[in-house]
């Protein structure tokens, strides 16, 4: 068996976690070259350790030890090596006063030094003392803040996206609420890529219940790395069958904001570019950023077309079946004609028909996502005529089909969530299976089920269907409408913040004037 | 507050939840069943059987107030000893058995009708029962949830109702009193049975947030499903002739039947499958009574096993396929039954425990004396 183990796993840097626990735990030993050894067989196989030995001016040995790549050369060469070797250094913090960066931070355990040098922190050992640097010189590969693609605003909204850095994606939100309120919780998550994961709230704000249960769901995970938004997402929240997403990544600093200003906190995983807000409502997903940049008259109506686009999107193929295939009589003489002479030549029944035409369609779209941008337009082109028009005169689907599947397609498109939009695509397959054996009924008994589900699911305790069901009528300002600014007065109930009043009354103040 | 009962519910679910219960299959057939007693006075019967309702409500409410918190099993045993109010709450369960099972089947023969006559019973049932199940796995929060968002999703049927009103005479409903008083009494035995769902406030009270205004709400609760029931039993009566009415079985589907678009005909079809929605508020409760009844009965926290109930269903319609004369069999067992129990019960039960707290208050202060 052990020779088996070893044929898969190969020679261990040590036999057993043990060993390394027993060098974790020791004290730091004032001899720099007994240090060495020790990181050195803490870091075998990893050529990326470098260690730099120094002499410095009082005569003592010193030796720098970093990751290469993961580090800041110049701010090595510079600011530590520099003044280590030729720089004055009093006596008494002799360390501290040794090197020219910000953040220096006293270490007396191995642990913590092994975790440190793999986050590309410096470990600097100077002789006779039995505790170490740690010098914050990370530095990775960072992307320029862009527009996110998936994100796009149209309506001379922000154009800046988070990107990979955590820091940089706080300081971004913080831009826009530069207030003393705004509070980051910082937890680490992960055995082995430890990342860190940053709870941003407003104290006075935030719905306090939530923000301890995510807390207390985040603290407890036991994972070996968060490497996406998606993950996390998808360990801390409530309910994992459903197509529904209970929780929002969005990737706009403006977006996570405001949800910040509403009530809501927002998650803010390193490395990744997402940020989790939460608790979400299901009406929240239909609402952008963008319906604020407009005018409230023609924002309302926009709304109005994604929440009529999530229902037309789910049910325009069942429809379709269950008209066809059961209750042709509700259809008018005239046009059931039309439809049976472009049906005519089709040899599929609705089904098969439908499932068929939408299978391509979801294809052609999952292959446009991943094409580059050039091949991707190649790809809509042959679907649009190959599918279009051949399919129609070669007579294996009938026009109403294409028509259908269009308008599908269409529909799905505006609802302004991706995850959401995930959701929706999947619910139309049962739904066209329902309305084949049932007709109408079915339709109606997959809405009633949509429906209930929406109704049981809870994000973080707040009611997923609120502020529909239970009713919170002064949302209603900004749910399937979007009324004009100035009347809301209220932050939306359904997340249960804190403090509700987020403005006061503006035509007051003007009369007062 | 009883260990049973988790999750509140706001004014406006309780309200909804009532209203939802009472407003059911009565709807399609109320119009025709009246008009065969009470010609068009009638609609003098709902009214009447509202009252009457109101006053049953408000007996209920009362007898609950005593003890706010108590599930109706709870308040049984408090006056009735141990076994006694068990023997009660098992006959209401039955009682709720049997009406969820009229109901069902009453949904199902009027699907079965109107939209699709070649599929079997049982699998119309399966449909409806994984829906049953949906909801009622959250408990009574999310009965109140549905209820609440049921009657505003379908309060674009009433408006629909409204339409016929352009061909309407309002002379049919004169005179007032033709016949006299007795056939709009001899009528109120059906409006009872059109009202039943009121009973349900046993069921809904302990989870009622603000308690005080239980009395309000269930007299809204009952007002609203007057309107409703007044609504449609008019428009029935102002669009056929009173004694073309008397032909039809669901004269509200018929009704909607000349309702036609060019893209669209056979409105009630549609209509009649959005009314899902409506039976299945009124069925819902029922079988969550039952439910929750068996698992407090036994003293059982968060019992799986009488959730079988609900494919057992499903074996019953494979097995039972009543008739029509059958199924309006049942549905007046279930009026005569629903006398004792719905109507009947809560009115003795409160001049009982009145009488006997003021029996044993007059005993102790005796003691006392």
């Amino acid at each position: 068996m052990s020779f088996f183990r070893y044929f898969l796993r190969g020679k261990p840097a040590f036999r057993s976690q043990k060993q390394a626990d027993d060098i974790l735990h020791r004290r730091i030993d004032p001899s720099v070259s007994t240090n060495l050894q020790q990181v050195s067989r803490l870091f075998s196989g990893i050529p990326e350790l470098t260690t730099r030995e120094i002499s410095l001016k009082t005569g003592q040995k010193a030796a720098l030890v970093y990751m290469d790549g993961l580090v800041d050369k110049t701010v090595i060469n510079t600011d530590i090596l520099r003044p280590l070797l030729y720089g004055e250094f009093n006596q008494k913090d002799a360390l501290e006063s040794a090197v020219a960066i910000g953040q220096i931070k006293r270490v007396q355990k191995w642990s913590d030094i092994e975790q440190a040098l793999l986050m590309g922190k410096s470990i600097l050992f100077i002789d006779g003392h039995d505790s170490a640097l740690e010098l914050e010189t990370q530095s990775w590969p960072e992307r320029a803040i862009e527009e996110p693609q998936a994100e796009l605003s149209v309506k001379s909204g922000a154009h800046q996206g988070f990107i990979e850095t955590a820091a940089q994606n706080i300081a971004m939100i913080r831009r826009y609420i530069p207030s003393r309120e705004l509070k980051v919780k910082e937890l680490m998550v992960g055995e082995r890529g430890r990342v860190k994961i940053a709870l941003l709230y407003l104290a006075d704000v935030v719905n306090q219940q939530a923000l301890q249960e995510v807390e207390s769901r985040i603290t407890s995970l036991r994972v070996d790395a968060i490497l996406t938004t998606g993950q996390l997402k998808e360990l801390i929240e409530d309910n994992s069958f459903t197509p529904f997403p209970q929780l929002a990544i969005t990737e706009r600093p403006d977006t996570a904001a405001s949800h910040l200003l509403e009530g809501r906190f927002a998650i803010v995983v390193d490395r990744t570019p997402g940020v989790l807000i939460a608790p979400m409502t299901f009406s929240a997903f239909f609402q952008t950023i963008d319906d604020y940049n407009i005018r409230w008259l023609a924002a309302s109506f926009i709304r109005l077309l994604h929440f009529a686009g999530f229902f037309i999107a789910i049910f325009t193929p069942a429809l379709y079946i269950a008209m066809i295939s059961f209750h042709y009589e509700v259809i008018p003489l005239p046009l059931l004609l039309s439809i049976a002479e472009s049906r005519e030549r089709v040899p599929f029944p609705p089904l098969v028909e439908a499932v068929f035409m939408e299978l391509v369609l979801e294809m052609l779209r999952e292959a446009g996502v991943r094409l580059p941008a050039p091949i991707g337009q190649t790809i809509g082109v042959v679907g649009g005529i190959v599918i279009g028009q051949a399919a129609v005169q070669a007579g294996l689907v009938s026009n109403i089909m294409v028509i259908v599947v269009s308008i599908t397609a269409i529909a799905s498109f505006i609802i302004p969530n991706l995850q959401m939009l995930h959701g929706v695509r999947l619910i139309r397959f049962p739904m066209m299976l329902l309305a084949f054996a049932f007709g109408i009924v079915g339709i109606i008994s997959g809405m009633m089920a949509i429906f209930a589900h929406l109704l049981s699911l809870e994000s973080l305790g707040v009611p997923y269907s609120a502020p529909i069901s239970p009713l919170r009528l002064s949302d209603m300002k900004d749910t399937f409408l979007r009324l004009p600014m100035w009347m809301m007065k209220k932050r939306p109930v359904s997340i249960r913040p804190n403090q509700l009043q987020r403005q006061g009354d503006r035509r007051k103040r003007r009369e007062d004037q | 507050m009883s260990r049973f009962v988790k999750k509140e519910i706001t004014l406006l679910q309780y309200i909804l939840a009532i209203n939802g219960t009472q407003v059911g299959t009565s709807t399609l057939t109320l119009p025709a069943e009246l008009s065969k007693t009470a010609g068009t006075d009638g609609w003098i019967s709902i009214i009447i059987g509202s009252v009457l309702t109101t006053i049953v409500s408000l007996c209920i409410v009362h007898l609950m107030a005593k003890h706010p918190g108590d599930t109706m099993l709870e308040l049984l045993t408090r006056y009735l000893g141990k076994w006694l109010g068990k023997a009660v709450m098992v006959i209401w369960m039955l009682y709720a058995l049997f009406a969820v099972t009229v109901i069902l089947f009453v949904t199902v023969s009027i699907l079965r009708t109107w939209v699709l006559p070649n599929t079997s019973n049982y699998l119309i049932v399966t449909l409806l029962m994984i829906n049953t199940y949906i909801i009622i796995r959250g408990g009574v929060q999310i009965i109140g949830r549905y209820a609440e968002f049921v009657f505003f999703f379908t309060l674009g049927l009433p408006i629909l109702l409204m339409f016929p009103l352009k061909d309407s005479h309002w002379i049919y409903l004169l005179p007032i009193l033709k016949e006299g008083w007795i056939p709009i009494l001899y009528a109120v035995k059906t409006t009872t049975i059109a009202f039943l769902g009121f009973e349900m406030a046993f069921l809904f009270y302990p989870y009622l947030q603000n308690k005080k205004a239980a009395a309000k709400g269930i007299v809204i609760a009952n007002a609203l499903t007057l309107i409703v029931y007044l609504h449609i039993t008019l428009v029935c009566f102002l669009y056929f002739s009173p004694d073309e009415i008397t032909q039809f079985l669901w004269p509200t589907l018929t009704l909607v039947k000349p309702i036609e678009f060019p893209f669209l005909e056979r409105m009630e079809i549609i209509f009649v499958s959005f009314y899902i929605f409506l039976f299945s508020t009124s069925g819902i409760p029922y079988i969550f009574f039952v439910i929750d009844t068996l698992s407090q009965l036994f003293n059982k926290k968060d019992w799986q096993l009488p959730y079988l109930l609900l494919p057992l269903f499903v074996v019953v319609f494979f097995f039972l396929k009543p008739s029509y004369e059958e199924l309006e069999l049942w549905k007046e067992w279930w009026g005569w039954i629903s006398y004792f129990i719905a109507y009947a019960f809560p009115v003795m039960f409160l001049f009982y425990v009145t009488g006997y707290t003021h029996w044993k208050r007059r005993k102790i202060d005796d003691k006392v004396g």
